[in-house]
């Protein structure tokens, strides 16, 4: 009887903890379609702030056409931003002239306001636009208004952080040598973010939740204004959403230092750590980068394929020996990449030099013959193909085996990584960043270069690192050849036209050095000398510097850690992995075209605003992208069935469709699924 | 018996004239004082007519040449797309700062200054903060019109007062 009260016990408990699990589910539903659904109303209401001021700006109208007078306009392409700048960075003397005179005071006080100026003119003028007279009227309009409302908004920037006093421009000039006893105040604009106050009221609103301080608010505002407009507004809105939903509780030390109070060793969140990165770096990444460094990557799969064997590039079959090869083709499936092949005849030019040099007598230290081919396949097939430990990993090379064999096989296997690097879209490399950037280049390994470096006691794990491990080898191996070269007899030729002794030294002039590895008079050495003593090293250092800067460029670093839209963010805690997804779809915005009709005799020239809601003319032609989605995957951690945090083991997802128009009313939900 | 001694008359219309142009002069400055107030209510509020108070190609705001951005154009209707978008987005810019009309407190005339053009400074303080918004209402035949806005923050309060009374004295 005991028994079965127990067990009925435990079924009932069961039931309780999966309903209350179930109950978090549903929360975490609820919690993931508010964050869409606020994130989509936010670029809605961006989208249509700016329809509404290029709207205004136009004139009240969608479309302003005129028979003259607009030829001019297309003078002027200038970036709202640069424009501003220029525009209200100049100062005059305070008070028009007497109180200089009286006092010499000359500062000018910049002051700025991010969200008027953001909102009423930096993104509504653009390109054209703002050669005409209704952009430069806006864009005056809005920076002083700005300046004169925040003056007068009877707060101060530490209390609000909308009006802040950015710089003092200038010192005290005065000739008495008095305090100034007024400055003027300037417009000045360090910031033109579309939105920016509604953003950072509720980054600031979330960063408060995080533990963050309005400096770290302000300063990945400042971060992200430098991107692009709409890479702007898209990571805005992914912050937006994913702030609503990541409750990541994990905290590390301030390292990058975050909130610019100097202090590196206080705890912070590691979402608000994530943030700061991307924020950093998202403005330097853009489509050029991305190709860019697959044209690095390119670059070095077709040098390393080219040495290896696949007789193409700046040195065809340089590493080649007649008793194996690496395949070098990559339209073979990446399994049969690390399959070795049978040598070529005639080999390589290394290769050849050093079994020349073998064959007269000489012991190099870093070349044998072979090992052969049917050798070295036995023996590499018994080579862990995962990680071991201990004996597993004791597998002794094939005889034959050296330093230069290790050298091909380690590019080989860089070779290997890049291939199966460049197969990913740029997309997905761009997503999973930070689980490949150490194959690429691993800051610690540039201790590679110290000369005390021993590549047998500390193998390179990267492929910079591989790199740099040949560029020693073929320094050292340089280096050992040059040692033995003043030993080595002059050439005599006999009768045959053969040397008599090999190696042996030319002797033709003082400024020719050359010699023979063998008794053929092909003179090896400086063909060797040419690839190892400066070719080799010298490509193989770019292909390095390509690397690292591919990795420190920014686009490959933290910075798109997560991917940039979508984006991925991913934490461990006691309940297990997690991961919340953002995406926001490819929206249009908001924007003023120049358009000519008619011919040269009659004709108008018009100002047109497209994008200007969401339905406009059908321009997203039937796909609706108008939307932000919003995913979210609790892995359920190892404990039993009843008290895991996931008991759906799926994701939620949620996406909300907006719509935005010139009026506030049209800022609205459509709906959401 | 002496006739007791009364002024001239021509003293008299002196003085007579004297009070006139004071009290003329004295309304001159008020009525600037007026204006300079309600140009600067108009433009808060976004209204057009604000328009016709400011002479568009001497402007000059917060250090900005408005007037020189203003006569690059040659065009009406340039000139009239300037003067409206201005408007609409020192509305705008006001507004999204969270400006209050009420906040400018205080105003006065501040200094009147004959050369180069016949202009009346007016002053507004900005409540419970050290900073002064000058609007300088220019004549020019026959009309007065808003020509300068200026805003300074005052670094020392009792020097700037000194300054002030002495520059109402010269007035």
């Amino acid at each position: 009887m005991a028994t079965l009260l127990i067990l009925l016990m435990v079924i009932g408990l069961s039931f309780v903890l999966f309903t209350a699990n179930i109950g978090n589910v549903s929360v975490q539903s609820t919690a993931i379609a508010n964050a869409a659904d606020a994130a989509a109303l936010q670029l809605s209401s961006n989208l249509s702030t700016k329809s509404r001021q290029l709207f205004e700006g136009l004139g009240n109208t969608v479309k302003d056409c005129t028979e003259t007078g607009f030829a001019a306009m297309g003078f002027a392409i200038i970036g709202a931003i640069a424009l501003l700048v220029v525009s209200f960075g100049s100062a005059a003397p305070a008070i028009g002239g007497w109180f200089t005179t009286a006092l010499g005071g000359s500062q000018m006080l910049a002051m700025t306001a991010v969200g008027a100026i953001g909102g009423a003119a930096g993104g509504a003028i653009g390109g054209e636009y703002a050669g005409t007279g209704a952009g430069r009227g806006a864009l005056m309009g809005a920076g002083i208004g700005a300046a004169i409302g925040g003056m007068a908004a009877g707060i101060t920037g530490a209390e609000t952080g909308k009006f802040t006093e950015i710089a003092l421009v200038g010192e005290n000039a005065s000739a008495m040598g008095a305090a100034s006893i007024s400055v003027p105040i300037t417009a000045g604009l360090s910031q033109i973010v579309v939105g920016g106050l509604g953003v950072a009221s509720t980054a600031y609103n979330e960063a408060e939740r995080m533990r963050a301080i309005d400096d770290y608010i302000n300063e990945i505002m400042k971060m992200l204004s430098k991107a692009s407009e709409k890479d702007s507004m898209t990571q805005m809105t992914i912050m937006r959403a994913m702030s609503g939903v990541v409750d990541d509780p994990n905290m590390s030390p301030d390292v990058n230092d975050t909130n610019y109070n100097r202090d590196t060793t206080e705890l912070v969140s590691d979402y608000q750590a994530w943030w700061w990165q991307r924020a950093k770096n998202i403005p330097k990444v853009d489509s050029n980068s991305i190709a860019n460094a697959l044209l690095g990557l390119d670059g070095l799969l077709a040098f390393i394929g080219g040495i290896l064997g696949g007789g193409y590039g700046w040195a065809p079959d340089l590493l080649v020996s007649k008793e194996y090869m690496w395949p070098t083709d990559l339209s073979l499936p990446a399994a049969q990449l690390d399959i070795l092949l049978p040598g070529k005849d005639p080999e390589g030019l290394l290769a050849h030099s050093f079994r020349a040099l073998e064959g007269s007598g000489v012991d190099l230290s870093f070349w044998e013959p072979g090992p052969q081919y049917d050798v070295y396949t036995a023996a590499y097939a018994h080579v862990p193909s995962t990680a071991c430990t201990g004996a597993a990993c004791d597998v002794p090379p094939p005889p034959g085996y050296d330093r230069f064999d290790m050298a091909v096989a380690s590019l080989h296997e860089a070779y290997i990584w890049v291939s199966a690097l460049r197969q990913q879209s740029p997309s997905a490399l761009a997503a999973t960043w930070d689980h490949w950037i150490n194959l690429v280049y691993d800051p610690a390994e540039d201790a590679l270069d110290d000369p005390a470096y021993n590549p047998y006691t500390d193998p390179p794990s990267s492929i910079y690192g591989i790199l740099t491990l040949v560029i020693y080898e073929m320094n050292s191996w340089m280096a050992e050849i040059d040692a033995l070269y003043p030993t080595w007899p002059p050439c005599q030729m006999n009768a045959y036209g053969e040397f008599v002794t090999a190696p042996c030294r030319t002797t033709f002039s003082s400024w020719w050095q050359d010699a023979s590895f063998d008794t053929v008079p092909d003179y090896e050495y400086s063909q060797v000398k040419s690839w190892l003593g400066t070719w080799g090293p010298m490509l193989l250092d770019f292909m390095r510097s390509v690397l690292k800067g591919m990795a420190n460029y920014g686009y490959l670093g933290n910075e798109i850690r997560g991917g940039k839209n979508p984006a991925t963010y991913e934490w461990n805690d006691a309940r297990g992995r997690h991961r919340v997804r953002v995406k926001v779809g490819n929206f249009r915005i908001p924007n003023i075209v120049k358009r000519e009709y008619g011919n040269w005799w009659k004709g108008k020239t018009c100002l047109e605003l497209e994008s200007y809601s969401d339905n406009w003319e059908f321009t997203n032609l039937g796909k609706d992208e108008n939307y932000v989605e919003v995913s979210r995957y609790d892995q359920p951690s190892g404990q039993a069935a009843i008290g895991r945090w996931n008991p759906l083991n799926r994701s939620i997802t949620k996406r909300a469709y907006y719509s935005y128009g010139l009026t506030w009313d049209d800022v609205h939900l459509r709906h959401r699924h | 018996m002496k006739t007791p001694r009364h002024g001239s008359p021509a003293a008299l219309c002196g003085a007579c004239l004297l009070a006139f142009v004071l009290l003329v002069s004295g309304c001159g400055a008020r009525q600037d004082v007026a204006l300079a107030r309600r140009v600067l209510v108009l433009l808060v509020e976004g209204r057009y007519s604000a328009r016709h108070l400011i002479d568009w190609e001497k402007f000059t705001a917060l250090q900005q040449p408005v007037g020189e951005q203003y006569s690059a154009f040659a065009g009406e209707g340039d000139r009239l797309n300037f003067q409206r978008s201005f408007i609409d987005t020192f509305r705008s810019g006001f507004k999204t700062e969270g400006g209050d009309i009420k906040n400018f407190v205080h105003w006065r005339v501040l200094e009147v200054v004959e050369e180069p053009l016949r202009v009346t400074r007016v002053a507004a303080d900005i409540k419970d903060r050290p900073l002064m918004l000058i609007l300088d209402i220019g004549h020019e035949k026959g009309k007065r019109r808003l020509v300068r806005i200026e805003a300074v923050k005052i670094t020392d309060e009792e020097a700037f007062r000194e300054y002030e009374k002495g520059a109402r004295r010269a007035f």
